[in-house]
């Protein structure tokens, strides 16, 4: 079969090379051109490699292909190849489909950013590393790529270095996903002790014993929880929309968080080994489902808001590996990319109106003032809370639907709780995404009026730091954003519409429609259990009245515009206080650790290694000023010093005889 | 005792004497002198050893031109300097060296004494040297001998006594 | 005469040259002593040369005397330049290299 898995993979990197190296003096439409190419250009040898993979009879549909090897000692061999099967094949059509799309929208959205150029490099670096990371091969390779998504993640957020908080979420995104790496590096070294290969092929139809492959699989989601922030790990996530939104689309909504899923979706022959470590993943996704969503219902921020959602979905996916419907992890992987990417660039649009403003309550009433951006953005809030047709509705129903079929096949009451779980999550990100949508779009514009007229263009932002807030935009000023934005924006609407098509129609008595049942490897899904009809039903009917009520109670309370009332209420300061899950890790963590660190800088540094350090020299100062008087600087002295050692050579042959 | 006896103790008195009236002596030109007188008793030793050539040279080269080249300089540089109206910096060197000094002889030739055989077996070859000075006489031998067996140190030593005489230019220009 | 009283009258004056140059300041002095330590080990050259019946010894001392003769010019050219510098020639003078 045909793969081009390495051209896609190259021609990213060579745009951010290009970029990178030479960017500063191009003008933007070269940057535009290179940035722009590198991404359409994979994305449509994907295409391309797509449709040569449909016309693959299913079981030939895996090729890899290994344009060299990178080490080879004894039997231990690690070669650059390119595993590419269906699963691989719907993350490069994601990866590279949704990072077109932002890598366009970008173009008007960084228009006046002087890191103009920086930021395409960044954003095809990105997407070069993120295709390494679903290409490859072995699990080396795998954890390359896994290491250079944190890297792209961490420059892009931290793409506004000239604000601290900005560094400090880098920061932080960085440190969390390494304590992920560490998990998959251990995981890996365990399956290299244990298969004695680090290739899919040979590791993944290993059979392990159940302790080990559980060992295994729980680093491994050490690891996926902490790129796909999950619980306890998630911290990174809303801090890093501190990054453009471009960015918080592509990276943190659409991608680069989904490495999590597939790599549980990879790794699927050797999670289903465990049940224990199976149990583990749709425990924590359904329990973050749950907390994101609750803390998802008060915050003010509406990038905040979208990436407690982005939390609160990825937990479904991981809910819906746990019991081992794969097909209805990555099916919501898939919708979600479309309905987050989509939500994500429309509230950059509302930003990039706004002037940087990106509190709700200085929004309010752009329904009228920006349709497109309107009408989009309400596709994407019906998307994701499962409104029928629209794509949230099919892959969160499948999801729903495993869950409560693993719960009566099982008998285990957990299950049910986690199904309660998901139908009830599913009502709160109806309820806060349409909170959301009424506060931005709904009532009154309740931004002041400024009428100075330097204010409102965006384009007299801040020279040096981009996007800074440029003050309250007046109310006329407000304009729809350019096509270049809106027209991403239409594409990914019409994907969030008709995204969940390639689901299953069992429940409309189609059980023979689910393309990417039938596309993905049957394994994906085949050990999941199946869910009668009826009991089908009852599950998306009551996830849909659930939605409806969300919704209805949002038309209610904020249907004629958001309003902000201080509360005292203790479970809305938990919620909006992110359950201080913040501020508890600062005394129970950072502080002991910073005295911790207080403590070795002065015991060990200070004390010890320095105190040890400056003995040495003394005692060495103290030789050599000995050793200075030696030097007398008389020759005849040192003639004598000849002297006395031809003596005592010539005295210690005289002795010894 | 043989008249060898007799010249040799004369000659070692002598010269002993001789070499330390050289570092004994306060005047460097005293000193010089001592030194040629030195050189001569060494070349009638090496006479007594049947070393002609050598003797020959011993009093040409040293004690007649390095001697020279010596007086030169002493009497140029030094001869109007007293040491002994400098002020020695290190007095204790002078008891060290002398005791160090009498140690190393006493060790040396106790050595020699002990280790030595009086009459070692000489080489007695066609090739040896008491047969080569009955065919062809003392330098005759010699220079076969040098420029058979020792033809390229002996060009070495042309080598370096023409670097030796480039120093001596370089460092006897006048710096400006 | 045995070969070891040669030897012996070789170190007694390699001795007397050593004991100068510990003992004088002035360079010219001691370099005489050098060239005293010099003629001691060409008498034991010499010596061995007459005692062992071979011309080695004394081909060497040829050698020593040539290299004798460059290392006078060379020294002796040294002191005078140092002399033109310093105008006196009191080796412990000569102690700038003193740590």
């Amino acid at each position: 079969m045909l793969n081009l898995s390495f051209w896609v993979l190259l021609i990213p990197l060579l745009g951010f090379i290009i970029l990178g190296l030479a960017g500063r003096f191009m003008h933007r439409t070269i940057i535009l051109t290179i940035g722009w190419g590198a991404c359409g250009l994979s994305f449509l040898l994907s295409v391309i490699n797509f449709f040569a993979m449909l016309s693959t009879p299913a079981a030939a549909r895996l090729s890899i292909d290994v344009p060299f090897t990178w080490i080879s000692a004894g039997s231990f061999q690690v070669s650059f190849g390119q595993y590419l099967d269906p699963l691989t094949m719907v993350m490069l059509l994601i990866v590279t489909g949704v990072g077109f799309l932002i890598h366009i929208y970008s173009a008007g959205y960084m228009q006046d950013d002087p890191g103009f150029w920086r930021f395409f490099a960044y954003l095809n670096f990105f997407i070069f590393a993120m295709l390494l990371l679903v290409t490859a091969d072995n699990f080396l390779f795998l954890l390359v790529g896994w290491g250079l998504v944190g890297l792209a993640s961490f420059l892009l957020i931290g793409f506004w270095y000239q604000r601290p908080s900005a560094v400090a979420a880098a920061k932080k995104a960085f440190v969390i996903n390494v304590i992920g790496d560490a998990g998959l590096m251990v995981a890996i070294y365990l399956l290299f002790t244990t298969t004695g290969s680090l290739n899919y092929t040979t590791v993944l139809g290993h059979t392990f014993p159940t302790d080990i492959a559980t060992i295994i699989c729980l680093l491994l989601f050490v690891a996926c929880a902490a790129k796909s922030a999950q619980l306890p790990l998630y911290m990174w996530l809303p801090d890093a929309m501190e990054g453009p939104t471009p960015v918080s689309a592509l990276i943190h909504a659409a991608t680069m968080v989904t490495a999590g899923v597939y790599l549980v979706a990879r790794a699927h022959p050797l999670f289903s080994q465990s049940p224990a470590a199976l149990l583990v993943v749709a425990s924590i996704g359904g329990i973050t489902a749950l907390f994101a969503a609750t803390i998802a219902l008060t915050q003010l921020d509406i990038k905040r808001v979208l990436a407690y959602s982005t939390i609160s979905q990825l937990g479904y996916m991981f809910l819906a590996e746990g019991v081992q419907n794969y097909t209805a992890g990555i099916f919501h992987l898939i919708t979600h990319a479309f309905f987050k990417a989509l939500l994500f660039l429309g509230a950059g649009a509302v930003i990039h109106m706004l002037g940087g403003e990106q509190d709700m309550r200085k929004m309010g009433g752009l329904w009228g003032k920006a349709r497109i951006t309107a009408w989009t953005f309400l596709i994407g809030v019906l998307a994701i809370s499962g409104i029928f047709p629209l794509s949230g509705f099919w892959s969160k129903d499948s999801i729903l639907g495993s869950v409560l079929a693993q719960a009566t096949t099982s008998g285990s009451i957990w299950y049910y709780v986690l199904w309660v779980i998901g139908l009830l999550t599913a009502g709160l990100t109806a309820f806060y995404m349409f909170r959301l949508f009424f506060g931005i779009f709904a009532g009154n514009y309740r931004g002041e009026t400024v009428a100075q007229a330097q204010l409102h263009v965006e384009a007299e932002t801040d020279e040096a730091t981009g996007h800074q807030q440029s003050g309250p935009i007046a109310a006329n000023a407000i304009h729809e954003v350019s096509s270049v934005m809106s027209i991403p924006l239409i594409i990914l609407a019409m994907l969030s519409i008709i995204g969940g098509f390639i689901g299953s129609f069992a429940l409309f008595g189609l059980p023979e429609w689910s393309p990417l049942a039938h596309f993905l490897p049957a394994s994906m899904s085949s050990s999941a259990p199946e869910l009668p009809l009826g009991l089908d039903w009852i599950s998306t009917g009551i996830s849909l009245v659930l939605a409806l009520l969300g919704i209805a109670l949002a038309w209610s309370m904020y249907g004629r515009g958001f309003t902000y009332k201080e509360s005292h209420n203790p479970f809305y300061q938990l919620s909006l206080n992110k359950y201080y899950v913040d501020e508890g890790l600062n005394i129970i963590l950072v502080r002991p650790l910073q005295a911790l660190g207080r403590g070795f800088s002065r015991g060990l540094e200070d004390i010890t290694l320095d105190g040890g350090s400056r003995g040495i020299a003394r005692i060495v100062t103290g030789i050599g000023n000995g050793l200075r008087r030696v030097q007398t600087g008389y020759t005849r002295n040192y003639a004598l010093g000849i002297l006395i050692g031809v003596v005592l050579i010539i005295a210690y042959y005289a002795v010894r005889g | 005792m043989t008249f060898e006896t007799i010249s040799f103790i004369v000659l070692a008195v002598a010269s002993t004497a001789t070499a330390i009236g050289v570092i004994a002596f306060k005047n460097a030109v005293h000193s010089a002198l001592s030194l040629i007188l030195t050189f001569l008793f060494l070349a009638l030793f090496y006479l007594q050893l049947q070393a002609m050539f050598i003797a020959i040279v011993q009093i040409l080269i040293y004690a007649g031109a390095i001697m020279v080249l010596f007086l030169f300089v002493v009497t140029m540089l030094a001869s109007d300097q007293n040491e002994a109206e400098l002020e020695d910096h290190i007095p204790w060197q002078r008891a060290v060296g002398g005791i160090l000094g009498l140690v190393l002889v006493a060790a040396l030739s106790y050595l020699l004494f002990t280790g030595t055989t009086a009459h070692p077996t000489a080489v007695n070859t066609a090739e040896s040297l008491s047969s080569a000075v009955a065919r062809y006489g003392n330098t005759e031998a010699f220079g076969l001998a040098l420029f058979h067996g020792y033809l390229f140190p002996f060009e070495v030593t042309s080598l370096l006594i023409i670097v030796a005489l480039l120093g001596a230019l370089v460092f006897g220009r006048r710096t400006t | 005469m045995p070969l070891s009283a040669y030897l012996i009258m070789s170190a007694v004056l390699f001795t007397i040259g050593v004991i100068g140059v510990l003992i004088r300041r002035n360079p010219l002095i001691i370099f005489m002593s050098i060239e005293l330590m010099l003629n001691a080990v060409n008498l034991s050259f010499v010596a061995l040369s007459h005692f062992l019946n071979t011309v080695d010894g004394q081909m060497l001392v040829f050698l020593v005397l040539t290299v004798a003769a460059a290392e006078v010019v060379v020294g002796l050219a040294l002191i005078v330049s140092i002399f033109r510098s310093r105008h006196n020639i009191d080796v412990d003078e000569m102690n700038i290299l003193r740590g």
